[in-house]
């Protein structure tokens, strides 16, 4: 018999079916049955119809696929590829809606008006506020900077950003109710570099640098304002080993579009010069880890630094991230307490104020679901800070749960 | 069975069914229409559309009529009657295969290697369709008809809008039916086509020629004909038959009077080509290509509107600017960011693939590895699309 192109193409077409169901059950982590099983226990209750059953469980086994589908980095590469030979900026993604290529070839979401959510979230500080005071503790909100700024249009012509546009309302509101605030935007843009170059190309998150620049901000504030004396080395990079890995990291956003789209990024680790003994206390869903030792030891992730780790490892956590609570306790410095309640911006930045004070507290409200204020009248900070970018006005991201 | 009970038969089997029909896609419609006409108050159900349903009952009634007919032998087998009723690649989007070109290869239908491969070719070539053209032009032509009404609909976007959703209708639906035709082939079943080329017409009567081929043929077998067709004694009856016809072609996409003046558009046309013969003459081709291609355009327009209302505004827009002018950031950017598409779109309306495949260079080896190269790539980048983007409108649910 005569092999024709099609019975080429449908033997290598049922390969890749089969290949795709074989790495479903056996790739990585992969565990789909179960976790068909956990989610239909979990999302279908007892009683419900049958048909509602079998809608319910179609569904759910659809998004098991989707998640665990092998090899999807390399589907998104190759999906990266086509966009960039059509010569696309925007791209339809499950994730975001649309990610968007900016003039600077950097690759980025665009975040939408959201006035309602603002004024609640300034309700929700302001009551913060009034129970702070209560207890006789400072606050301050640090506004840390979106990468898309309103002074220039980055994105494609009919696309809009309003992270600025909500930051303004919001720090409006806060000065209306007498709320003191830091605005990073500023001071960080009126540096020598431009918007563009404080974030990563392929990532929402500013870079290591920015964090470290932005720290110092924040210390020159705490100093001024709050009664902190914060040695102003811990903001002079001199006193740092500053190390470059090139074209090593493909951030959150990069990770969505692949590399051939968004380009790769190069890495720079920050790291004291000088002596520094830490006690790290790391808190998730109940159970505590503990790390000693210089900064280097005890708050670098070291996963994060193997130099040839593939590119989309997530090295913007290498220096301690994303945990419901993290308690750094400085053993070389004898005063300042800050609490610090953060989202993703915060992760290298309360590392490196660690460095100038006693103490640092960490929460993550997507983690850590009990009251804020009892936690700080428990634990007596001498300052309170909010530190959230010009994206994070959501419900979850300022649900405080206060006491009555 | 004598003739008079057979033709009892048939109108019991027609009311059952068209009454299926009529109450779960067109009662809401009737009771609204009642209602605005009459004045009355009453409450009008919500009734859920069972996906399929125009195709279950089409196909419910074509077994009857073609048994009837003597076209083919009655199922003895409920499973067999059933599984031409409900063959699932056909379900949701067609073709309508009728009873008589299904019935023997429900019984003797055979398996080959060759069907199996034919027929994930038609697939991957559909799947692609669907995929990578139709829900990608799908973005731009939502976004405009979304700006519809917001005064920030311009001109230039109003044209793209309505190319693009000339093109994803085309695309989603030939990719479906590819898909179906796909399917059924590799399980040995052999179904007629549903779309050949109709973009390329010369005439609306040629475009329903090439456009939906067995929504035609049945509406042609089964009420044209049976309506006496062609061959009537006057103008006037030829014109009822087109008439019914066209307005139940326009009713059965939908329960709406933009799909029933969609239909009637069609029927004022093809009379009016009859009437001038338009459609036979051999001269102005492009003039009569373009013709054609706009009242397609327009007619999609009308389809795709949610009334008639909106339709006409699109419409206006199209040929008055409104208050975004001529061309705006939108037209801009979408043009741009969709260019790949358009071409890609409006490349494959034309049958030069087809023409490729008959010449000599598609028989040399490298054609030939260039072709399993091109389907695999296309299926790979399916499955990324599929992965990556959550839009997937199913525009032919409604059918």
């Amino acid at each position: 018999m005569r092999i024709k192109k099609e019975n080429i193409t449908a033997i290598l077409f049922f390969a890749v079916i089969c290949g795709m169901f074989v790495g479903l059950l056996t790739y990585k982590d992969n565990d789909p049955i179960n976790d068909f099983l956990t989610e239909y226990r979990t999302e279908v209750l007892p009683g419900t119809p049958i048909l509602e059953r079998l809608s319910e469980a179609i569904d759910i086994a659809d998004d098991i696929v989707y998640d665990q589908t092998c090899f999807e980095e390399q589907y998104n590469t190759f999906y990266g590829l086509i966009q960039k030979l059509l010569g696309k900026h925007i791209i339809t993604d499950a994730g975001y809606g649309e990610i968007y290529k900016t003039k600077y070839n950097q690759i980025i979401f665009k975040v939408p008006k959201k006035n309602f959510r603002v004024m609640r979230s300034l309700d929700a500080v302001e009551e913060l506020k009034s129970k702070l005071d209560e207890a006789g503790i400072p606050f301050l909100y640090v506004q840390a900077p979106f990468k898309l700024s309103d002074d220039e249009q980055q994105l494609p012509a009919n696309k809009t950003d309003y992270a600025d546009y909500n930051v303004n309302l919001f720090l409006k509101g806060l000065d209306e109710r007498g709320i003191k605030y830091l605005d990073l935007r500023p001071l960080l843009r009126d540096g020598e570099k431009t918007q563009n170059q404080l974030f990563f190309d392929t990532d929402h998150h500013w870079r290591i640098e920015t964090a470290f620049e932005a720290t110092g901000h924040i210390m020159d504030e705490l100093n001024k304002d709050y009664g902190f004396t914060i040695d102003s080395k811990y903001k002079d990079l001199k006193n740092y080993n500053v190390e470059t890995l090139k074209k090593c990291y493909l951030g959150s956003m990069g990770r969505r579009t692949g590399r051939f789209y968004s380009g790769l990024d190069d890495f720079t680790l920050i790291t004291p010069k000088f002596n520094t003994s830490y006690t790290l206390y790391e808190h998730d869903y109940g159970a505590e880890k503990i790390y000693k030792g210089s900064f280097y030891k005890a708050i670098l992730d070291k996963k994060y630094l193997v130099k040839k780790a593939p590119v989309d490892l997530n090295r913007y956590a290498v220096y301690h991230g994303d945990n419901e609570e993290l308690i750094f306790n400085n053993n070389l410095v004898n005063n300042g307490k800050v609490m610090m309640i953060k989202d993703s911006f915060g992760v290298p930045v309360y590392s490196f104020l660690s460095l100038g004070v006693h103490e640092v507290r960490a929460l993550d409200l997507r983690l850590f679901k009990d009251s804020v204020a009892k936690y700080a009248k428990e634990n007596k900070p001498d300052v309170v800070i909010l530190l959230y970018n010009g994206d994070t006005f959501n419900e979850e991201m300022f649900n405080f749960v206060m006491e009555p | 069975m004598d003739k008079l009970k057979s033709k009892i038969t048939i109108i019991l089997m027609l009311i059952y069914n068209l009454s299926i029909i009529f109450v779960f896609k067109y009662l809401m419609f009737t009771m609204e229409n009642v209602q605005y006409v009459t004045g009355l108050d009453y409450k009008i159900p919500k009734i859920v559309l069972p996906i399929g349903i125009s195709f279950f009952t089409f196909k419910a009634i074509s077994y009857v009529v073609d048994i009837y007919r003597e076209k083919a032998e009655a199922q003895k087998n409920p499973l067999n009657a059933g599984l031409y009723i409900t063959f699932f690649p056909q379900l949701l989007a067609g073709p309508i295969a009728r009873y008589e070109s299904f019935a023997d290869q429900i019984q003797n239908r055979k398996v080959s290697f060759d069907d199996i491969s034919a027929g994930v070719c038609r697939f991957l070539i559909g799947l692609s369709k669907k995929v990578l053209l139709a829900n990608n032009l799908a973005l731009v032509a939502d976004k405009a008809f979304k700006l519809l009404g917001t005064d920030d609909l311009s001109l230039a976007m109003a044209w793209l809008g309505a190319l693009c959703y000339t093109l994803q209708i085309y695309y989603d639906f030939s990719g479906y039916s590819d898909m179906a035709i796909g399917l059924g082939k590799m399980f040995g079943f052999h179904t007629e086509e549903n779309f050949n080329y109709p973009y390329i017409s010369k005439s609306t009567t040629e475009f329903w020629r090439r456009w939906h081929i067995s929504l035609g043929s049945w509406f042609r077998d089964y009420v044209y004909i049976p309506l006496g067709g062609n061959r009537v004694g006057g103008k006037k009856r030829l014109f009822f038959n087109l008439f019914v016809v066209w307005a139940l072609t326009g009713l059965w996409h939908g329960a709406n009077w933009t799909f029933i003046c969609w239909g009637l558009l069609y029927f004022v046309s093809i009379s009016l080509e009859k009437v001038t013969g338009l459609d036979k003459m051999q001269s102005h081709v492009m003039l009569r290509h373009i013709y054609t291609m706009l009242l397609v355009m327009f007619g999609w327009v009308l389809f795709r509107a949610e009334n008639i209302t909106d339709a006409l505004i699109y419409l206006k827009t199209m040929f008055i600017p409104g208050g975004a002018g001529l061309v705006d950031a939108d037209a801009m950017v979408c043009s741009k960011e969709y260019l790949g598409y358009l071409f890609f779109g409006i490349l494959f309306t034309r049958p030069f693939a087809k023409k490729l495949a008959k010449t000599k260079l598609a028989k040399l080896k490298l054609s030939q590895a260039f072709y399993v190269i091109t389907l695999m790539v296309l299926f790979l980048a399916c499955i990324s699309y599929m992965l990556k983007s959550a839009y997937n409108p199913f525009i032919y649910f409604n059918f």
